[in-house]
């Protein structure tokens, strides 16, 4: 049929079948902003259109339903290059960051402002009660709409946006990232914008059991369904093993899966793979492979796991490629050739034969001794639930030939290790892959891993046909990477005084079927939480056991928020026993500038660790502020005498990503007019890291920073970096831009001398792009002039690689206020201040905004989010709104980020980290919030009313 | 799949589409849920339902069902009148423009309708147990009226085009109705949605209607008679004391939102409040 409708003031008519999704018939009018973010389930609000003036999800819509309406979108609002007033207030207010929905959020606030002229918070919270965004935490919105109505009483008003460091000019202060423009005006930048007409879709034949072999698998119905292209199974993949975990090569994580297997660990595992001309085709093809399986018991928790009897979920053979145990041959001679194989590239402690993935354990001091010493000792067990990094835009990929070439267009945090395992398993040179990290609408550790793209890459290089592949919502929940749930076992011991005299920590963690991150993360939530506290005695032991849940890897905070609300909660208990104040607790024993912290040479993460000493460390400043705002020594009480008010405090760290095991590189060069451009290999997964190298760069050249174009992740144009995880990015990757900019000016300055005729000690660079002599100057466009001649030397292209063996830990406290509902069990989380150091903020408000969307994340997290699996493993919560993630309306009542001002001695210009740190504070502030309302501890994720009013006695 | 897409002027030609095996369409946000025009589903045996085979939907937007208007003591309300709308409409009684703000998203408010609300039948539907307690009525295309509670009861209850409700403003309206949902988050799934109508004469409760759902009934919201019985024609009892009778009268079952008991318990606390936040509006 035909349908006419308007669409952003055109009318149009467009032929369509009666069931096409109105966000689908939009994309196929060319409009790439209405984008599909939950499966047409009306909750995230990517799909946001006015329809007749009123905001609709258009994936609720059929197609024929738009006929003889008015339909706008995000476009409507610019007119050409020039954005709405709205758009702008939100680039300027730093509300974008990963900016998927963000043309959805415009056109709600567009909405709002024609029916509100001045808005209040609760205007805004109901205008974007139907978007889910969980990059920024929602409070720069409200910032967006508060300097648009100011700026239209006076032109030109400028956001009010911390600054720092008066002797930079760009370092440090609000500039709005390059490529928010194009994400708020809905440009094509994610790779679904990439697919060309002739693409192949790639769907997966799911497991439904947990636990399986297949016994037989038929393709042959489907492979003759016409349309389809190819058919994939554990029959016709490569015998190649590999880890999912995008970490550096050799990594810590053992090879134990192959593109599909025989064998099936988890509801959801590859059955088999259809590549065929049109979705439909793929999808029904599916339904015609006919598969036997030889159901296996399911083995769904670390108690399991470890049963004397238990089934063992990676049974096939060991292989070492270094440091191989005595006891190899014999520990595998029970092995089962079937199960394939489990390799590693060194120790991580595991034992497949006991269903462990890996295990460590080690120490500082004497326990015994420790103990000894204590007056007080508190001992219990936490246990943090399996939770899901829910980006917006779901894992995709788009693979194509280029020649011989493979052409990866992917949506990843880790651009170079997809490079190297994709050549890996397909077994062809990496230079014969490209990857193009295109911009990514939402990662938080689950693009770490490389969960879709090889398989599509080999897709496309049996077939050579393109083939796209985007997950549905339901297999981000059940084919992703999800945090691990853990159980952990702390027992703290203190003299009367409040000195800590002995920490031990014991984790258990539930892997999943496949070793991706099993002993980084777990290791991670120690080395991430004991070395906050200035102890002699610490002891830890970690075990991660191999399972049938759905797959685990990273997810921002990697193991730290599971260690933080354990050793916190733990701290908050111990206090409480020593009848002292938590705040002086923690004060009294917290780490400080120049604290020796000796575990750290325990926790190496996969190698020998080293002994560090705390650097710039602005806890003092944290903790001090933070008691300020949340006015620690006054009472609260409600009026309604079944509501309790307490207070909590905790704190928190992170690393800079991983010194001695990681390295960033970028390459800068000057073009024909003076201008340069970065090649840098860092990848931006929405967090501002192009922008934050962009600074560095501009900051060192003294240069406006328009004059720097930065190109990332793409690895034919970019050299090598790590990836976007462990916190590295402005520390590693903004570092190699700082050293290939300082090389850059060295270059600069030997070329000048040359031709200013001057030693280069008479020398400078100055602003705008100028080298100053005593006797002359010479701009930069001139020396790219005279470089780049006939008689020149050549341009200017300078190199720089970042590789440190310090460690810049960025520190932070989290005070919060809640109100315990003693009949219903609901926490309202009444105040919220989270008072983070990240040494310089080269991007301040988007290192803010990382905070907020951190801090609501990790509420969620805390009191609404769960992966609820039933016993035979299936996930029965597959959607966003059954899973839990937390909207505008769980914000904090009062809810306040500050950045503490610290300069770090080894980040470019003294920046530490911020992201993941953020996440690591609400469940441990919250329960000591809790207990201090009503005397109850809450020691178990999520903190539900159900499980409140249970430890409330009231259940 | 869909097979036709009929647009009816009249609600006697949407009749003549349903006799025939169509499936009448409103805002589109309970039957177009979860259908991909570009079928995204992951293929896994078991898992989420596709959607249903070889449909025809009748939509309702061309018999222009929109509006509120005054008939006696009655507000009568187009059936095609979204959840925002009422929300938005001063005119409404506040227990009805509250429960249709219970949708927490503004997009699904645009688009969801009240008649939509009534005949998707879900158990935590925001509209039902408010209408229920209020008393409201449904008119059907074909004539037939029946109260809320009726409708519910047939399986396929017919076209809903009108839906009337007590004007709270009429000089004869001498009760009071409220409603109350509870969920873990904002857009969570509601553990309790419920709405009370209450007459008293003096402390006496003279005309109680309770009705829940969330599971309390069943699987579909209803009355909640017994307890209606046990507490009509006596002084409102305490809190404890209500949340006691409540508790043994409602009959949740376990799911993924809570235990029996929790959701239990839940209903009985909120519950409890609004029937003393009725007595207390009275008073």
């Amino acid at each position: 049929m035909k349908v006419k409708f308007t669409l952003n003031g055109k009318e149009i008519s467009i032929e369509a079948s009666a069931a096409e999704n109105g966000r689908h018939l939009l994309q196929r009018a060319g409009i790439p902003s209405v984008r599909n973010s939950d499966d047409s389930y009306g909750f995230a609000g990517s799909d946001t259109i006015l329809l007749d003036g009123k905001t609709v999800g258009a994936g609720l819509l059929l197609a024929p339903m738009l006929e003889g309406r008015d339909v706008k979108t995000v476009e409507s609002l610019s007119r050409g290059r020039q954005i709405s007033e709205i758009q702008q207030a939100m680039m300027d207010a730093g509300c974008i960051q990963s900016g998927y929905n963000s043309p959805a959020a415009a056109l709600m606030l567009y909405d709002l402002l024609e029916r509100v002229s001045e808005p209040l918070k609760e205007d805004v919270v109901d205008a974007l009660s139907g978007l889910f965004n969980r990059a920024t935490g929602y409070m720069q919105f409200f910032d967006a709409v508060d300097l648009l109505v100011k700026r239209r009483k006076a032109p030109g008003y400028k956001a009010p946006i911390p600054e720092y460091r008066d002797k930079l000019k760009v370092v440090g202060k609000a500039a709005p990232k390059a490529d928010v423009r194009r994400m708020v005006a809905g440009e094509r930048v994610y790779v679904e914008d990439r697919v060309d007409p002739e693409a192949c879709f790639l769907k997966i034949l799911r497991s439904p059991h947990a636990h399986a072999k297949i016994f037989s698998i038929d393709t042959s119905e489907a492979l003759a369904m016409e349309g389809v292209v190819e058919v994939f199974t554990h029959k016709n993949v490569p015998d190649v093993y590999y880890s999912q975990a995008g970490q550096g090569y050799p990594e810590p994580s053992p090879y134990d899966r192959k593109l599909i297997g025989a064998k099936v660990r988890h509801v959801g595992d590859r059955v088999a793979a259809v590549v065929a001309e049109t979705e439909e085709a793929a999808v029904k093809a599916l339904k015609l492979i006919q598969v036997e399986y030889e159901v296996l018991p399911p083995v769904m928790t670390v108690e399991a796991a470890a049963a004397e009897d238990a089934p063992l979920i990676q049974g096939g053979l060991q292989v070492f490629e270094a440091g191989a145990p005595d006891d190899l041959e014999e520990m595998n001679r029970a092995s089962d050739p079937s199960e394939g194989k489990v390799i590693y590239q060194f120790p991580i402690g595991g034992n497949p034969r006991k269903n462990i993935a890996a295990s460590i354990d080690g120490g500082v001091g004497n326990m015994e001794k420790g103990f000894a010493e204590a007056d007080v000792i508190v001992e219990q067990e936490y246990e943090t639930s399996q939770i899901q990094c829910t980006p917006l835009e779901r894992h995709t990929v788009y693979t194509r030939l280029e020649g011989e070439r493979l052409i990866i267009h992917a949506s990843t945090q880790v651009p170079y290790h997809l490079r190297r395992i994709t050549a890996t398993i397909l077994g062809i040179p990496e230079s014969q892959v490209r990857v193009i990290k295109e911009r990514v609408g939402g990662g938080y550790g689950s693009k770490q891993d490389i969960l879709l793209e090889e398989l599509c890459a080999y897709a496309t290089w049996i077939t050579g046909r393109p083939v796209f592949q985007q997950y549905s919502r339901e297999e981000e929940f059940i084919a992703c990477s999800t945090r691990k749930p853990m159980k952990i076992r702390v027992k703290a011991g203190a003299r009367k005084d409040g000195k800590l005299t002995a920490v031990s920590m014991s984790v258990r963690a539930s892997q999943g079927p496949y070793g991706a991150h099993a002993l980084t993360v777990p290791m991670n939530g120690v080395s991430k939480s004991l070395p906050l506290f200035d102890c002699e005695n610490f002891h830890f032991d970690v075990t991660t056991y191999y399972t049938n849940i759905p797959p685990t890897g990273a997810y921002q905070g990697y193991g730290a928020p599971k260690g933080s609300f354990a050793i916190q909660s733990a701290m908050g208990e111990l206090a409480v026993q020593l009848g002292m104040d938590p705040w002086e607790f923690i004060h009294k024993n917290m780490v400080r500038k120049g604290t020796v912290l000796e575990i750290m040479k325990c926790l190496g993460e996969g190698r020998e660790g080293a002994v560090a000493v705390v650097g710039s460390c602005g806890l003092e400043g944290a903790m001090d502020r933070g008691r300020e705002l949340i006015e620690w020594d006054r009472k609260e009480r409600s009026e309604d005498p079944d509501v309790k008010i307490g207070k909590g405090v905790c704190i928190i760290q992170q690393g800079s990503g991983l010194p001695g095991l990681d390295q960033g590189n970028a390459v800068l060069k000057m073009l024909g007019d003076g201008t340069f451009v970065l090649h840098s290999g860092g990848a931006d997964l929405g967090t501002g890291l192009d922008t934050v190298c962009t600074k560095i760069v501009a900051e060192k050249l003294n240069i406006d920073p328009g004059l720097v174009h930065v190109i990332s992740g793409d690895t034919d144009i970019a050299p090598f970096d790590k990836g976007a995880y462990a916190s590295s990015g402005t520390f590693f990757s903004g570092g190699a831009a700082l050293r290939a900019s300082e090389r850059m000016v060295e270059r600069i300055l030997e070329e000048a001398a040359k031709i200013l005729e001057e030693p280069l000690s008479d020398l400078s660079i100055e602003s705008p792009g100028i080298v100053k002599g005593k006797r002359g100057e010479i701009s930069y466009r001139k020396l790219a002039w005279h470089t780049q001649g006939g008689e020149g030397s050549g341009q200017i292209i300078a190199p720089g690689a970042f590789t440190t063996n310090e460690s810049s830990i960025p520190y932070g406290a989290h005070f919060c206020q809640v109100s315990v509902n003693t009949r219903t069990g609901r926490i309202n989380v009444d105040k919220y201040f989270a008072l983070q150091d990240c040494g310089t903020p080269i991007n301040p408000e988007y290192a803010l905004g990382q905070i907020y969307g951190g801090v609501l994340k990790s509420i969620g997290h805390t009191l609404y989010e769960e992966m609820i699996l039933d016993e035979k493993g299936r996930c029965l919560t597959t959607d966003l709104r059954s899973y839990g993630v937390p909207t505008i309306g769980d914000l904090p009542d009062e809810f306040y980020c500050e950045l503490v001002d610290v300069e770090d001695e080894f980040g470019p210009y003294g920046a530490k980290s911020v992201s993941e740190i953020s996440v690591n504070g609400a469940a441990p502030v919250i329960a000591n919030a809790v207990y201090d309302a009503v005397g109850v501890r809450m020691r178990s994720w999520p903190f539900s009313p159900e499980r409140v009013l249970t430890a409330l006695g009231k259940l | 799949m869909l097979s036709n897409f009929y647009r009816p002027k009249t609600a006697e030609e949407a009749l003549k589409y349903m006799e025939i095996g169509g499936t009448f369409l409103a805002g589109g946000t309970e039957i177009n849920r979860g259908v991909s025009g570009d079928g995204s589903f992951p293929g896994i045996p078991g898992g989420r339902a596709e959607p249903e085979a070889d449909r025809d939907l009748i939509y309702l937007e061309g018999l222009g069902l929109k509006g509120v208007r005054r008939e006696g003591d009655s507000l009568i309300i187009g059936a095609c009148s979204s959840l925002q709308e009422l929300a938005d409409n001063p005119g409404l009684p506040g227990w009805l423009r509250k429960a249709s703000g219970f949708i927490p998203s503004r997009n699904i408010r645009n688009m969801a309708t009240i008649g939509g609300n009534i005949a998707a039948r879900r158990s935590n539907s925001v509209t039902l147990p408010g209408l229920m307690a209020a008393g409201g009525r449904l008119y059907l295309a074909g004539g037939t009226i029946m109260t809320v509670e009726d409708y519910l009861k047939v399986p396929d209850g017919g076209l809903i085009l009108e839906v009337e409700i007590p004007d709270d403003a009429a000089p004869g309206y001498k009760g009071v109705c409220r409603t109350v949902k509870e969920s873990r988050s904002r857009l969570a799934f509601p553990v309790v949605t419920a709405g009370v109508y209450m007459e008293c004469d003096g402390l006496t409760v003279k005309k109680l209607r309770i009705a829940a759902g969330c599971g309390c009934t069943g699987d579909l919201p209803g009355r909640l008679g017994s307890l209606e019985e046990k507490l009509t024609g006596r002084p409102l009892a305490g809190r404890e004391e209500l949340i006691e009778v409540i508790e043994a009268a409602v009959l949740p079952s376990s799911d993924i939102h809570g235990s029996a008991a929790y959701r239990s318990r839940v209903n009985g606390v909120k519950i409890a409040d609004l029937l003393i936040e009725c007595r207390e509006a009275l008073l």
